[in-house]
């Protein structure tokens, strides 16, 4: 729930109540003055008839509103109640205030009933509490459109800077620099957090600058082991044994340093160390790489059918967009069958290659995982496919992967 | 040939240095750049391998240093940064040729002698070996003077056999150099097996003899039989 929506409905909840209440009591206090002053009229009325009475004047009858009885052995007494009586003229019950008042008179006995109409005094009550409920409901709302309107303005740069922060990346490597809102609270989160992606950039930075740094600190020993073993190898007094265990020795050499060039490379391309850009025709480097490779697809007897719709240039830098290329071509070519088929096909900004290749990967999900390994016994690093999705990220490329029945198909689409 | 290595290495610059001098090289050493620049200025070398990271300085400053002099050294950088941009720099500032750490001795040994082709240096395009003759220049290889029609491949194997004699080159070491370390042959090295034996073929057809030397499970020697 949106803090607006949920502060306004809680305004909302409270005004309500409040008002309640407040109708409530106004209500009482509006009747018990209006009650307290018919009772005075009404004192004041059986005073005078008293009077007039005393005086031994005749007082007048006027249904209902007076009436004056002698009655005898009676004790003096005075009550206040409400009462109901029919309108003979409209029909209608009508409520009525009365006032009883037994009093001796001239030795006589008199019960006065002075009654007055409340339809009066309710009406004013309910136009009195009517008015007053209206002014509290028309004070509400208006807060509480008025507090919308304000909050609105103030949370609009807090909103723009929420979409600022959510579009942080680590790829751009540019702190986040967030609008000034004027709000002490606003402004100190967004401090708080502009220091903390400017530490998170250069943690980052260190982080990656620690591989680069590692896996070149790496490279001298590795060189020293292969060339060292390599002048052992072509000692003639060596056995066939020890001939054996340099053997594989040196291939775990040169599979380590194969894995730390590739991981380099990797980091290189993380860190957007490739950034000279210019336009390159696919087609030409997908043609280069072919010819290269062309002993090789002739020796496993790979047909190569290529179909180019249109000449299409990338604009991006030509090492990643050659390393691609040769990866995904090397895979096609790894993966392939003997007397199998490659297919390269581009369309618009759409490179599909398709080969066929062995049984269906059994995980596609992870085919651009590092040192993913269909299949384990391989002596691959397993950091082709990784580089090419990689080198798409940084581009911002797309790069699909789908099978069906044996044949395998990387689509790259190099629209970004 | 006079060969100068500057390393900061000791291990590397000792195993290098063996290694090309078993191949005919003598080699005079440096493991600071001061001493390599002192070197540089005093004597003359036919080439120079370079490390470009050195503790007391920046190995591309040789560079600049032996262009400078107008010396006719070839210079191969090797350095355990495979940075394209040092790589451009160097190549751009006059180095011929740029390795990257770990590289193959062989593979070393190849490169200098392909540089000292390119260079002039030893005089003649022609490698011999029997009666095997291989024109570097436009990339010909007769037997008994009759020409001998190889791919690409097969002539780039039998040059690296013939620069590389008597050594052992691993399967490894041959698809690198074939091949270039781009692509994941790991799981190719059959394709090395059928290169080889159609260069073998080929030869023995013209009425050459078997020169390579098959080693169970490490690679091929190529050798006076």
């Amino acid at each position: 729930m949106k803090l607006l929506t949920k502060l306004n409905s809680r305004y909302i909840l409270y005004s309500l109540s409040v008002m309640v209440v407040s109708g409530i009591l106004i209500y009482m206090v509006i009747s018990t003055v209006v009650n307290k002053e018919l009772d005075e009229k009404l004192a004041d009325i059986s005073l005078r008839i008293e009077q007039k009475l005393t005086d031994g004047g005749k007082v007048d009858y006027l249904q209902p509103f007076v009436e004056v009885s002698e009655i005898s052995n009676a004790r003096e007494s005075k009550s206040i109640s409400d009462t109901i009586i029919r309108n003979e003229r409209e029909n209608e019950l009508e409520e009525y205030r009365q006032l009883t008042v037994v009093k001796k008179i001239n030795e006589s006995y008199y019960k006065i009933v002075v009654r007055e109409s409340k339809l009066e005094s309710e009406d004013l009550i309910g136009t009195l509490a009517g008015v007053t409920l209206l002014g509290l409901l028309l004070l509400t709302g208006s807060l509480i459109l008025v507090n919308r309107k304000v909050a609105k303005s103030i949370w609009t740069p807090f909103n723009r800077n929420l979409k600022e922060i959510g579009g942080f990346s680590l790829q751009e490597r540019s702190p986040l620099i967030l609008q000034k809102t004027g709000i002490t609270e606003f402004d100190t989160l967004n401090e708080v957090v502009s220091n903390l992606t400017i530490q998170i950039i250069a943690d980052f930075q260190n982080l990656k600058q620690f591989s680069e740094d590692a896996s070149h600190e790496i490279q001298t020993p590795l060189a020293i082991i292969s060339a060292k073993l390599e002048t052992v190898l072509n000692d003639p007094e060596l056995t066939g044994s020890q001939l054996e265990t340099m053997r594989a020795i040196l291939a775990s050499v040169r599979r380590l340093a194969k894995l730390n060039k590739e991981l380099l490379l990797l980091t290189k391309i993380e860190n957007n160390q490739f950034i000279a850009v210019e336009q390159i025709s696919l087609e030409k480097v997908i043609r280069e790489k072919l010819t290269e490779l062309q002993e090789l697809l002739e020796l496993k007897e790979i047909a190569v059918e290529l179909n180019f719709t249109d000449d299409f240039l990338v604009k991006s830098n030509f090492v990643l967009t050659e390393l691609l290329i040769n990866n995904l071509i090397s895979n096609s070519i790894n993966h392939n069958i003997s007397g199998g088929l490659i297919r390269i096909v581009q369309k618009e900004s759409k490179l599909e290659i398709w080969n066929t290749g062995r049984a269906d990967i059994l995980h596609p999900e992870y085919l651009f995982s590092r040192f993913y390994k269909e299949n384990p016994s391989s002596g691959s690093v397993g950091l082709g496919l990784a580089i090419v999705h990689e080198i798409c990220d940084v581009q911002k490329w797309k790069v699909t992967y789908r099978q069906a029945n044996g044949i395998h198909c990387f689509q790259v689409d190099f629209r970004s | 040939m006079k060969i100068l290595i500057i390393e900061d290495e000791a291990e590397l610059l000792s195993v290098i240095s063996s290694y090309l001098s078993v191949a005919g090289f003598s080699c005079e050493l440096a493991d600071r750049f001061e001493v390599a620049l002192e070197k540089i200025s005093l004597y003359q070398y036919d080439i120079i391998l370079l490390d470009i990271t050195l503790p007391d300085g920046n190995g591309l400053e040789l560079i600049k240093t032996i262009k400078e002099m107008n010396l006719r050294s070839g210079v191969i950088i090797i350095s355990a940064k495979n940075s394209l941009d040092d790589k451009i720099s160097g190549l751009d500032l006059g180095a011929d040729d740029y390795m990257t750490k770990p590289f193959q001795l062989s593979e070393l040994n190849s490169r200098i002698k392909a540089l000292l082709r390119r260079r002039h240096f030893e005089g003649s395009d022609l490698i011999r070996f029997n009666e095997i003759e291989l024109n570097t220049e436009n990339k010909t290889v007769t037997i008994d003077n009759i020409l001998v029609t190889l791919t690409k491949k097969e002539y780039d194997l039998l040059l690296f056999f013939l620069v590389n004699k008597s050594r052992l080159l691993t399967k490894e070491s041959i698809a690198e150099h074939l091949w270039g370390d781009n692509i994941d042959l790991a799981d190719n090295f059959d394709f090395i097996y059928t290169h080889i034996n159609n260069l073998r073929k080929k030869i023995l057809s013209h009425g050459g003899n078997d020169y390579i030397k098959t080693v169970y499970g490490m690679g091929y020697k190529f050798v006076e039989s």
